[in-house]
């Protein structure tokens, strides 16, 4: 056999353009009269269809891209560690790589679905509420800066109402958080709506109250708040989404900025879903609290409904369009399970 | 990813007779990268991560051996094992940081300082590893950088230009490209290359113009038109990305075009513009196929770089004699991966 190659002799950068003649025990010589056998040739991996270097004893070497020939030869005169080959094998066979591109997405899908809010929820609930205070201060500082809010329109005797149940609300909750409700017009930005942030502190707008048919639904909407807060789901939020730009690293093992773009498009995709979730916990959280106060959880139902043909589709702020579709909530709040 | 090019592509000004031009040539192809890309990537999920090394050996020997220069390639010859050890070693000592700083965060602070005394020393070890590892007609290439040299370059420098609010960046650049060369060698021939801060100086004033003027562009928008206010990052990102672009085509350029190995000499020929556009659209494609694309963006590249680079020849590439050199560990380029430090020409 004939294996076209180029010869160097590890001394210097000569290179000596060769055939070589391989009889039939594998022996041949080099331009340099020295003569060798194949078994005594420690052959680079085969990868694609990138040349081959042959390793030989004294140092010298020969670059050859005649990969099938050097496979052949391989095979007949000393079998190479297997896994050589079967790495070839996977990566030059169409359904071992369509196989390994399933497996690929799916155990990213998997991880990213299940892994990473299983991870998440365990450290958020394990980080002191201390840290959360922080974290609550700064957003309500922004939201100042930001001017989202105007001071509330609301006469005290109402205020002081839901403050009332407010309080017995949160003296249920055997956690840490320090529980402040504040009452807020937002009439020319996000209108009737609601928001918890990680410290406990409960923004609820004049528009929502005003919008609320009955103030049980008011309750609801505050009961439903806690349940972020007491699942921690800000935190486990933040947790999650500084997750993916790690793991778009990972696989495309691209640390520049690049990849943090990259990840914004799934990990949007995967925050509204996660997001659900999270409305459907608290969404449970409301329920049981009103449940056990012998409050009828359909008002809330009712609230959801009337807020959204309020937002009326005009793309009205996060509240809606991260939650899940509001006729399954209020379905749920309406079940009468025990 | 340390395309070969790199390390060899350095740079050539004077004109003397007798230079014959031999391109650096990359021959990879897309299709056939994919495939061993995402059997990588798959095994190395499966694995938990300990098949990442040789995936790291196997793409390097794929690239290596697709780069050519007058017809002979490159070649990677590090083992996946020393890669393992290397990637075990600096993950626990990562997670040992994070133990520490998490139980006692008040040594985060002297464990940093620590971390930036032993940093010039990974760099060092990362250069030899990376540099014993690579072959060009059988002969290595090797790095006889020394640890203070990396510590000024690395460290003083870079903490001083902060405390100049960046005035002594541009210099610590060319510390940094001028340590990398010097210190390189084909065999007993050693890479030289005469680079003046002043040239540093006036690609990043040219950079930070080019900022500036953008910047007052975008704030012009910003004033007529407030409703693009939100969508801005997204039209300030290839901007940044012209900064970055510039920076990188014109240090390569530069550095590779003052670059010498003997009486040879090196041309690099990048444009700013055209490497943006592969940076960019490989950005947007990546995006669009949830990553998939990696492997083709990577390939570009790898050919762009190629394809702007020239050696010029004195006569022939036979002469290159070889050196003895003891085996390097691969602790120090893993460490210097795993911490995220980038560096090289």
């Amino acid at each position: 056999m004939q294996l076209e190659a180029y010869f160097y002799d590890g001394q210097t950068s000569k290179r000596t353009q060769c055939v070589l003649e391989i009889d039939a025990a594998g022996r041949f010589v080099l331009p340099n009269d020295l003569s060798w056998s194949w078994q005594q040739v420690e052959v680079s991996a085969r990868i694609g269809d990138t040349v081959r270097f042959l390793d030989l004893p004294d140092g010298s070497r020969l670059e050859s891209s005649q990969n099938d020939l050097i496979d052949q030869l391989c095979r007949q005169f000393h079998p190479q560690p297997r896994s050589h080959g079967v790495l070839h094998i996977l990566e030059s066979r169409l359904r071992y790589v369509a196989a390994a591109v399933v497996i690929t997405v799916l155990a990213i899908w998997w991880f990213l679905a299940e892994g990473v809010p299983a991870l998440s929820n365990q450290v958020a609930q394990r980080l002191p509420a201390e840290i959360t205070q922080e974290l609550g201060e700064e957003t309500l500082t922004f939201f100042e800066k930001a001017r989202i809010f105007g001071p509330s329109q609301l006469p005290d005797e109402q205020q002081a109402a839901i403050r009332t149940r407010f309080r017995a609300l949160v003296a249920e909750q055997s956690s840490d958080f320090i529980y402040k409700l504040h009452f807020r017009d937002a009439g020319h930005t996000i209108g009737a709506n609601a928001l918890a942030l990680p410290s406990g502190d409960i923004l609820i707008t004049d528009q929502l109250i005003e919008l609320a048919e009955h103030p049980d639904a008011i309750l609801g909407v505050l009961a439903h708040e806690v349940g972020h807060v007491e699942h921690r789901h800000s935190l486990r939020m933040i947790l999650q989404s500084s997750t993916y730009p790690l793991i778009v690293t990972a696989v495309t093992g691209d640390t520049s900025l690049a990849t943090t773009v990259l990840a914004a498009l799934p990990t949007m995709m995967i925050e509204a879903h996660y997001s659900r979730d999270f409305e459907e916990e608290a969404d449970r959280f409301a329920k049981d609290y009103m449940i056990r106060h012998g409050i009828d959880s359909a008002h809330l139902g009712r609230l959801l409904a009337a807020m959204e043909s309020a937002a009326g589709g005009n793309g009205q702020a996060g509240w809606l369009s991260s939650h899940p579709a509001t006729d399954d909530r209020v379905k749920l709040l309406e079940q009468t399970e025990e | 990813m340390n395309e070969p090019v790199d390390t060899h592509a350095t740079p050539a000004p004077a004109a003397e007779p007798k230079l014959n031009p031999v391109d650096f040539q990359f021959h990879g192809k897309a299709g056939e990268f994919f495939r061993i890309w995402i059997v990588n990537v798959c095994l190395t999920i499966i694995t938990l991560g300990i098949y990442s090394a040789w995936a790291k050996v196997r793409t390097n020997q794929y690239f290596y051996g697709h780069t050519s220069l007058g017809d002979s390639r490159f070649e990677y010859t590090a083992q996946p094992m020393q890669i393992l050890k290397g990637r075990l070693i600096a993950f626990g000592a990562f997670m040992l940081y994070q133990l520490i700083v998490s139980i006692m965060p008040i040594l985060g602070l002297p464990i940093l300082l620590i971390f930036a005394l032993v940093m010039p020393w990974i760099i060092v070890r990362s250069m030899m590893f990376r540099h014993f590892n690579t072959r060009y007609r059988n002969i290595r290439l090797g790095f006889t950088g020394n640890y203070v040299d990396a510590l000024i370059a690395y460290v003083a420098l870079p903490v001083g230009s902060a405390l100049t609010l960046g005035l002594l960046y541009p210099y610590a650049a060319c510390r940094q490209q001028r340590w990398l060369v010097n210190n390189s060698r084909f065999g007993k021939t050693p890479f030289s290359a005469q680079l003046k801060a002043g040239a540093f100086y006036s690609i990043y004033l040219a950079a930070i113009f080019l900022a500036i003027s953008t910047g007052i562009l975008f704030f012009m928008v910003e004033i007529s038109v407030p409703t693009m206010l939100p969508l801005l990052p997204l039209f300030l990102l290839p901007f940044y990305y012209l900064v970055y672009a510039y920076i990188k085509v014109h240090v390569t350029n530069y550095t590779v075009n003052n670059a010498q190995l003997g009486e040879h000499q090196f041309e690099s020929r990048m444009k700013t513009l055209p490497y943006l556009w592969i940076f960019f659209s490989n950005m947007i494609v990546m995006v669009l196929t949830l990553g998939l694309a990696t492997p083709w963006a990577m390939i570009r590249v790898a050919r762009y770089r190629a394809d702007c680079t020239t050696a010029q020849v004195a006569g022939d590439l036979d002469q290159f004699v070889q050196v003895q050199q003891d085996q390097q560990n691969a602790l120090g380029e893993e460490l210097g991966e795993v911490l995220d430090l980038e560096f090289g020409v």
